[in-house]
């Protein structure tokens, strides 16, 4: 297990939320579009000049900002650890 | 019978809706916010049903999502209609379990069944519903297909008597529910002054619910008196405030160790309805493993590319503009064409009749002229809103406005706000009414706030004729080029400034959803198209037919007499020594004031103004009453000014306040001519102007 941040995960890889940002108000959208602890979440691609990432979670596609993924805490299985932040 | 229906974003909810009612439709606006809401008759019928603003949630912060909420707690309805998209389940089973936990009469419109079909996901209708213990019905709006069904469904459980039975639909876990019960028992105890059922109540204590929080603060006796203060206190600061029923005193004690919580009992409380969603949708919902990637995940590839994305992105909104301002403008030259000739038949009509000269000249250059300059607003606004509701329909305006979020960021603005900055290009109006893509009320009003900085077509085109005429050739390209950098510069120092200063938050953050692409529908297009066009029309028109006559009268009066003895005249000696400072002299003056009906009308005034026609062309005339420096100024000044009436209606009316309104205008005209002023003392500075 290794613990990093959203914005940090490689592309394609699966890993699991396990801690959000304390915004109450962002919290709440994060919540309500599904990206709760413990749940999958995949990232797509990544825009270029440090742009938003595209997220899978829940089957749906999301869009979000760098500076908000870095808030999210995920966890990566054992056996696709990554070596640095890309 | 009245019948709510609500849905996440993108779940095809309004086409639903105008499948169900066909043409019977009025636009209603919620109170004190500029969020619309539409009405419309249930075909054969006697029910009205009720297209709430999209959300994912009714715990939403963004005033458009809180309308949805306000109106399913506190407006009466028989029924609620949550329209589902069948390809996204788990995701969109959130908010039908928040609408049960509000009330038991729901209805679940699975609609999207032929998207989910064809992405491999099949769903047990009959055992969803059993489990969820409400009617779940599947369609397919864009078909019309299940709207019977539908509509029988709905009937059915709104004519039903239900007594809600006092438990959460949601089986939360124990940690949460040694905080509920003993909330929800205390609420219920509290008896007949509850608005809304203790469940929910405690359920929303726990989550931090401003509105619920303050009603159970609010000690019973105090009540009315509270009420009062607080509607007093809200009116004045111009905030919307809901005072709700009889209150419940909760231990203060309770209630502080809620707070501290928060955090963790907000996560625990979605944490546990993902879980239940996962037990519901258990063996119920099959997928498909796909080796093919679908549709939309072929079309992102391109879309989203990060570098394809870009051009693709520029090509796609080219296209839009160049049909929405440059294939219009023909239209739009005919509408004023005819209203010119049909001002001019009509004049000579009433000469025939003796009617006196003033009358006839008050007729074509006064009501027609206004008439047209109305309704030669229509071709680009009813072909502009057309694109804007495509785009926005078939899921690219999401694309792209992830493409440009970083872009945008940089001078302090979101990303979703994009292409109205970039409209603005074309007309300033359209794009207020383009900047409601985003959430964030701020996030707004700061972009209808610079919207005005950004020169459109009809500045475009004056400025494009008067920068040909002093500076032909090369040195023309590069002044526009000067002059659209300037404008750039202006709306990224004020957005800046905006964003430092009065409206001192983050952008939104960003994150939303990029729903698969689909082909928007007709009807889907064409009724927001009209009804945005309508909305315009009816509003803008008296105040431009009156600025038309007013300008008219200013430019006859006194009757007989030449242009340079008419009122206007005379304000424009009024306001010479503003204009000395920049060099211009009254009748560049008076182009200006008289811009403010419509830029468009710009040239004409100078060229009655400079008497063009008898004594040469204008522009000859203009190079020989002006150095190049003077004209760069005007040009300055007349770019970064208050475009026009129909802007200031349109952002008095986006913004949804005066004050704002007001502001806006102020920044406008001093930031005009106080950079008007800069740019041309340094010009002396270094001696260009001599």
């Amino acid at each position: 297990m290794q613990t990093l941040y959203l914005a940090e995960l490689r592309e394609q890889v699966s890993a699991e939320v396990s801690g959000l940002s304390a915004h109450p108000a962002f919290r709440n959208r994060m919540l309500t579009l599904g990206i709760t602890p413990g749940s999958q979440v995949v990232v797509i691609r990544r825009m270029p000049f440090g742009g938003p990432l595209e997220i899978e979670v829940r089957g749906t596609r999301l869009a979000i900002r760098q500076a908000d993924a870095a808030q999210i805490a995920v966890r990566v299985k054992n056996g696709q650890e990554q070596e640095a932040a890309p | 019978m009245r019948i709510a229906l609500v849905g996440n974003p993108n779940v095809g909810k309004t086409t639903l809706f105008n499948a169900l009612t066909g043409a019977h439709q009025e636009v209603a606006n919620w109170p004190g916010t500029t969020v619309e809401f539409v009405i419309g008759k249930v075909r054969g019928e006697d029910v009205e049903l009720v297209d709430l603003p999209g959300t994912y949630t009714l715990t939403a912060y963004a005033r458009d999502e809180q309308v949805t909420r306000q109106f399913l707690l506190h407006e009466p309805y028989d029924a609620v209609i949550v329209v589902v998209n069948a390809a996204s389940l788990e995701r969109n089973l959130f908010l039908v379990l928040e609408v049960m936990e509000l009330t038991p009469k729901v209805v679940v419109a699975l609609n999207m069944m032929d998207v989910a079909h064809e992405l491999g996901i099949s769903i047990d209708v009959g055992a969803l519903a059993g489990r969820l213990q409400i009617p779940v019905v599947p369609t397919v709006a864009s078909k019309w297909q299940g709207l019977a069904e539908l509509v029988a469904q709905t009937m059915r459980v709104a004519r039903e008597e239900v007594v809600p039975l006092h438990h959460w639909p949601v089986p939360y876990p124990e940690q949460l529910r040694r905080w509920l019960e003993p909330l929800a028992a205390e609420l219920a105890g509290a008896g007949a002054g509850l608005r809304h059922r203790p469940e929910w109540m405690a359920l929303r204590l726990l989550q931090g619910d401003d509105e619920v929080i303050r009603a159970v603060r609010v000690l019973p006796q105090g009540h009315t008196a509270v009420g009062l203060a607080l509607s007093c206190c809200a009116q004045h600061a111009g905030f919307q405030v809901e005072v709700g029923g009889p209150a419940v005193a909760l231990d203060a004690r309770v209630l502080e160790s809620i707070r501290t919580q928060q955090a963790e009992l907000e996560v625990a409380i979605a944490d546990a309805k993902y879980q239940h969603i996962a037990a519901l949708l258990e063996g119920c919902v099959r997928r498909l493993l796909r080796r093919t990637k679908t549709f939309t995940e072929r079309m992102d590839q391109v879309c989203l590319h990060r570098f394809w994305g870009y051009p693709l992105m520029a090509a796609v909104f080219f296209v839009a503009f160049w049909v929405s301002f440059v294939a219009s403008a023909p239209l739009s030259d005919d509408v004023g064409n005819l209203m010119g000739w049909l001002g001019q038949a009509a004049a000579v009509g009433l000469g025939h009749l003796g009617a006196p000269h003033w009358l006839q000249d008050l007729v074509v250059d006064g009501v027609f002229a206004g008439v047209g300059a109305v309704l030669s607003f229509v071709p680009y606004m009813a072909i502009f809103f057309a694109i804007y509701q495509i785009l926005q329909d078939s899921g690219y305006m999401a694309r792209a406005s992830v493409l440009v979020d970083r872009l945008m960021q940089l001078i302090g603005l979101h990303g979703k706000g994009f292409f109205a900055l970039v409209s603005a290009y074309g007309c300033n109006v359209p794009a207020m009414a383009a900047t409601r893509v985003m959430e964030n009320h701020r996030d707004r009003l700061m972009a209808n706030l610079v919207i005005p900085f950004i020169p459109c077509n009809a500045r475009l085109g004056v400025m494009a004729v008067m920068t040909a005429a002093f500076f032909p050739g090369t040195r023309g390209a590069f002044v526009m080029m000067a002059l659209t950098l300037i404008s750039l510069g202006v709306v990224a120092g004020a957005a800046t400034v905006y964003r430092k200063t009065v409206l001192p938050t983050d952008p939104a953050p960003l994150l939303i959803e990029l729903p698969n692409y689909h082909v928007p529908s007709l009807r889907n297009i064409a009724f927001p198209t009209w009804h945005r066009v309508w909305m315009f029309i009816s509003r803008i028109w008296v105040f431009l037919l009156w600025a038309t006559i007013l300008t008219w009268a200013l430019t006859y009066f006194p009757a007989g007499q030449p242009v340079s003895h008419s009122l206007a005249a005379r304000i424009g000696h009024l306001l010479e020594p503003v204009g000395q400072w920049y060099g211009f002299d009254w009748r560049l003056m008076i182009a200006i004031v008289f811009g403010f009906v419509a830029k468009e009308t710009t040239l004409s005034t100078l060229g009655v103004l400079y008497g063009a026609g008898t004594n040469g062309s204008l522009t000859h005339l203009l190079t020989q009453s002006m150095t190049p420096l003077v004209a760069f100024t005007y040009l300055v000044v007349y770019m970064l000014y208050v475009p026009c009436l129909s802007t200031v209606i349109q952002m008095r009316r986006e913004s949804g306040s005066a004050k704002w309104t007001a502001v806006g205008i102020a920044v406008n005209v001093a930031v005009a001519f106080g950079l008007g002023l800069l740019l041309e003392r340094l010009a002396w500075l270094f001696g260009i102007g001599a």
